[in-house]
């Protein structure tokens, strides 16, 4: 394991040298490892995930329901529940490592120098106050501001989400707006700061497919404005291929593949993009049945050894199952998990 | 919120008339012929029957309903057999002493219940949660009668430190008043400060679950605004509710409490009432109080209606 790690911080390493003159890193995480604490032992439900956010790009991070992708948002917002901990890892924003920081560091940093919207617009304002209250209640806590120019900030924000008639839905309460204008609501709290790292985790999965494509290219339009670097985790790659740069396919709480976003889609190499890529219903021809990944994810408390793809994968062999693959760079900017990448040359 | 309150009244006033009704025929439920208690030893026959004509007792009993109600909605509940005086006049001066303890007793339920209902709620599963819940099955589980006699032996008796029983007006003299309330005041208030302790944690718990208050947390407040301000907002609601009708519990009188430390409120007079069959005086106090938890049932909807603004729409 310690062998495999030097790699994974190898390649890292490799990485930013070559991207380094792209775009600055805003959030960096490294060989997270989160577990939980259950009645049935404790389990391990991310296991060394590395990534790097840079501003003013989107990575998206894919996978399935309980591959960890939230668990990585919330661990980087300090959003656990108590019930988890993290094991080992750096999550470094802007240089700092935010899990070395005491809750008011922390604090400091939440709602001001990272923030996040969620996927439930719907019970994710509190429906006892209005959202002018919501919002201004941020720029208050992090701003210099009277409150006056918190109001007006507030409004200016809700006006760059394109609420119409933001001035006078600041005394709304959440219940008078729709899911989508609540959306928008928790968009404009999470900017007001002009936060450097955005997380939205499925901010579109509760929401109707016309109001889908408004909120991502909304998002997409506040980033071009201000730099900010966003997390976007998504279940759906129809959003990836739409919003995304980059892109983490997640797997049972590891990064199985890693790239530019027009690389992954030109050319997946891990298994279970494939499987995830052609599982994507089509209109243009007629396939008969939609492929689909046979199995389903093991459960943290039966991890299979080695590659935790192996239990589903067609190409797997016994070395597969026995010794877990690193997340090697296979061409520029494009890392891998698998031994038997590149499939083109070495699965047959 | 003005029609609200207009719908919310109006659907009042069937209760109150079934309540009037009840209350009407208590007193042709209770065994024992009016006309005798009133005449007392003196029942000669002519005696008897001029009572019965004075108090409308031959009159069919719709009629009597309707002498009574007109009394009553004029103010006029009729005359205590046993002290002669209004029954109006009386509740009047028992009604003090009861909206005292009442709401002495309520602070003491909020200052201790909601409180210990967040600490817990924050602090799940630790000693503390583990204490107050022990403490607060106490409270539910303890008689009032039992405790209000244990503190008795133990303050009064033993210390020396406040009176056993007894009332002083606050007129007369405030400190006195308050010396012998603050027991009685305690041990209605503990027994109530458990179950608000128990709502407000479970209140309190689901409230902290919710996505909202992921949010608070996400905008880098402390914890002590977003347990306080964003969970205990939404944890309010249905304690307030629950408070207020405990408060209407409290206006009915604590019989057994005010009999064993000698408060002379409703609880005091109704019981007097029933072993005197002193009629008008029991059907007065069982409307009046009856009245009373209506209007505090009125107002717990009020009060649910301006804190939940969904409500409002």
């Amino acid at each position: 394991m310690a062998s495999i790690q030097a790699g994974v911080n190898d390649i890292d390493d490799l990485d930013d040298r070559q991207t380094g003159g792209k775009a600055d890193a805003v959030a960096e995480i490294r060989n997270l490892q989160v577990g939980f604490r259950t009645d049935q032992g404790s389990f391990n439900v991310l296991d060394g995930v590395s990534f790097t956010v840079r501003s003013g790009r989107t990575l998206c991070l894919v996978g399935e329901s309980g591959c960890g992708k939230s668990v990585t948002a919330l661990s980087i917002m300090g959003l656990l529940a108590p019930t988890a901990h993290i094991g080992r890892g750096e999550i470094l924003l802007e240089g700092t490592d935010i899990l070395k920081l005491d809750r008011k560091g922390l604090n400091e940093r939440r709602g001001d120098r990272m923030a996040m919207i969620f996927q439930e617009p719907m019970t994710s304002l509190n429906p006892v106050f209005t959202i002018g209250d919501q919002i201004t209640e941020g720029i208050l806590r992090h701003r210099q501001v009277g409150r006056a120019d918190a109001h007006k900030r507030a409004v200016e924000m809700l006006r760059k989400v394109r609420i119409p008639a933001p001035e006078q839905r600041m005394t709304d309460y959440p219940h008078q707006l729709s899911g989508g204008m609540r959306q928008r609501v928790m968009i404009a709290m999470a900017l007001a700061n002009d936060p450097r790292l955005l997380i939205a985790d499925e901010p579109t999965t509760a929401l109707d497919v016309t109001i889908q494509a408004q909120i991502l290219e909304l998002i997409r339009t506040l980033q071009d404005d201000t730099g900010t670097a966003v997390l976007l985790i998504t279940h759906d790659l129809g959003v990836v291929a739409e919003v995304g740069d980059d892109v983490a396919v997640m797997y049972a709480g590891r990064i199985v593949e890693q790239a530019a976003v027009t690389d992954l889609f030109a050319d997946p190499q891990h298994p279970y993009t494939l499987g995830l890529l052609s599982s994507i219903p089509r209109l243009d021809a007629d396939l008969g049945p939609l492929p689909t990944i046979r199995g389903s994810v093991p459960a943290p408390s039966e991890m299979p050894a080695g590659c935790r793809f192996s239990t589903r994968c067609p190409f797997a062999d016994d070395h597969c199952r026995t010794e877990e693959p690193p997340l090697a760079e296979i061409a520029t900017g494009h890392k891998v998990a698998c031994w038997k990448a590149p499939l083109e040359e070495n699965a047959a | 919120m003005l029609a609200f309150m207009a719908r919310r009244l109006a659907v009042s006033i069937p209760t109150l008339v079934l309540i009037s009704l009840l209350v009407f025929s208590l007193q042709l439920l209770l065994p024992g012929d009016p006309a005798l208690a009133i005449a007392g030893d003196e029942r000669t026959p002519e005696m008897l029957a001029f009572i019965r004509e004075k108090y409308h007792l031959n009159d069919p009993i719709v009629v009597q309903y309707w002498y009574w109600l007109t009394g009553v909605l004029s103010g006029d509940m009729g005359i205590s057999i046993r002290s002669q005086m209004p029954v109006t006049e009386l509740i009047l001066t028992k009604l003090p002493v009861t909206l005292q303890l009442g709401i002495m007793a309520m602070i003491i339920a909020l200052a201790i219940g909601i409180p210990a209902g967040i600490i817990s709620a924050v602090r799940k599963g630790s000693a503390w949660d583990v204490g107050a819940n022990v403490v607060a099955l106490s409270g539910i589980s303890i008689p009032n009668f039992w405790l209000g006699i244990m503190l008795i032996m133990l303050v009064s008796v033993q210390w020396g430190l406040l009176p056993a029983s007894g009332y002083t007006s606050p007129l007369e003299d405030p400190v006195r008043n308050i010396q012998t309330m603050i027991m009685p005041a305690f041990v209605l208030g503990t027994g109530i400060a458990a179950i608000m302790m128990r709502h407000t944690r479970s209140s309190m718990l689901s409230s902290l679950q919710a996505d909202y208050v992921r949010t608070a947390r996400a905008k880098g407040l402390s914890e002590r605004i977003v347990v306080l301000r964003h969970a205990f907002r939404n944890a309010l609601i249905p304690v307030v509710t629950l408070g207020t009708l405990q408060l209407g519990e409290l206006l009915s009188g604590a019989v057994l409490t005010e009999q064993i430390f000698t408060i002379p409120g409703f609880g005091k007079l109704i019981v007097d009432a029933v072993f005197n069959r002193d009629y008008a005086v029991v059907q007065g106090v069982v409307l009046f109080t009856g009245t009373a938890f209506i209007l505090m049932n009125l107002l717990a909807d009020m009060l649910y209606f301006l804190l939940n603004p969904r409500l409002r729409a």
